[in-house]
């Protein structure tokens, strides 16, 4: 997607500094991003990429807003932290609109803006090679690891009557030691006078 | 000479920095990375569900289709392992896996459906197979009988044999 340096605006949306503390980390000598051109810059016009964290909480959603309208296409959003991802632990209060999924609805329905592409990077926070795994994905370095999986389970007529055998096959063996007790049929008491 | 004594100390140490995404990196043994559910081992008892604190993990029943669906959303996800600490059968679990990022948040999911067990009198899926396996060790052998009933129709009969039932005993 983007061949060249990419420059990175940093987005702090209410997040509890965590994350934040680890995009830090990969600009330290340990995991020097600066070896593939990933630069911060201090205005969201010198940027092609923002590095969103935080739920966006109400209170800074019209900031988020005009300096999301200040990059310039093409973009890339880097989402880091459950938060950004799906709203984290977070995802259902009142103060919070719940990750960059939500900001694109209201971005699309107010102001008719187009959702940029996205890089999720779950994580909470996610460990500093794993923002650097994302950018390598935006970059095309690296392919994607993660996949949706999904499971069902199949169970012939066959194997459901075995259960239910094994089910009633194992009544005897319990660890219960009370003694049965029998309660007389229904329909014999109904009979009685 | 202080600026001499730095560049002696900078060549003593050497490089630090990683390689890493050409090269792969060690975690720590207690890392928690991205949680996996062991499809063989759940039995849809809903008890991660009862522990997740983001509620990333949600179990609800697909009455149509006769399934419980376990859902497992990474992108909300704050690894904490509880739900790890809380299984009784040791299906999830959580992996050394953090490459997690991904184009597209559909990808943050995992989904394993289980099939339920309908009621003998009203139809109505209520359990899952493989808890009534898990769970019938637990139970006493007098309420065996009631074991394909739903709790509704269980609770019904309940009543209907203590209505008529007469003379000692006393509990069912």
């Amino acid at each position: 997607m983007f061949e060249k340096s990419l420059w990175v605006f940093h987005l702090n949306s209410g997040s509890c500094n965590g994350c934040d503390i680890e995009i830090l980390n990969i600009f330290a000598p340990k995991q020097d991003v600066e070896r593939f051109g990933i630069k911060l810059v201090g205005s969201p016009r010198h940027a092609d990429a923002i590095a969103f964290t935080g739920p966006v909480t109400r209170e800074c959603l019209p900031k988020v807003i005009e300096a999301f309208k200040a990059v310039p296409e093409p973009k890339i959003v880097l989402a880091i932290g459950s938060c950004a991802c799906g709203g984290g632990i977070w995802y259902d209060t009142y103060a919070v609109i719940g990750g960059v999924k939500e900001l694109y609805k209201i971005l699309k329905e107010e102001y008719n803006i187009e959702p940029p592409t996205t890089i999720f990077i779950p994580g909470c926070p996610p460990k500093p090679e794993a923002i650097i795994y994302g950018a390598a994905l935006a970059r095309g370095v690296v392919e994607q690891k993660q996949k949706r999986e999904i499971y069902v389970e199949e169970l012939d007529e066959k194997t459901e009557r075995d259960i239910v055998e094994i089910l009633f096959g194992e009544s005897t063996g319990t660890r219960h030691f009370l003694p049965q007790i029998t309660v007389k049929n229904s329909e014999e008491s109904k009979n009685e006078p | 000479m202080g600026r001499l004594s730095l560049i002696s100390k900078s060549i003593s140490i050497g490089k630090v920095t990683e390689k890493y995404p050409f090269a792969p990196i060690e975690v720590p043994e207690d890392f928690r990375g991205k949680p996996k559910i062991d499809t063989e081992k759940c039995i849809g008892c809903t008890s991660c569900m009862n522990a997740c604190p983001p509620r990333a993990l949600e179990v609800y029943d697909d009455l149509e289709r006769g399934v419980r669906v376990v859902h497992l959303f990474l992108g909300r996800c704050i690894f904490c392992a509880r739900c790890q600490d809380v299984c009784p059968t040791g299906a999830i679990k959580l992996t050394k896996e953090f490459e997690l990022a991904t184009l597209s948040d559909e990808d943050l999911h995992q989904i394993v459906e289980l099939q339920m067990v309908r009621c003998e009198e009203c139809g109505k899926p209520f359990d899952t197979f493989r808890h009534l396996l898990y769970s019938v060790k637990e139970l006493p052998p007098w309420q065996r009988e009631m074991l394909f009933l739903c709790p509704e129709c269980r609770a019904k009969k309940v009543s209907e044999l203590l209505t008529f039932a007469k003379g000692g005993g006393g509990y069912v």
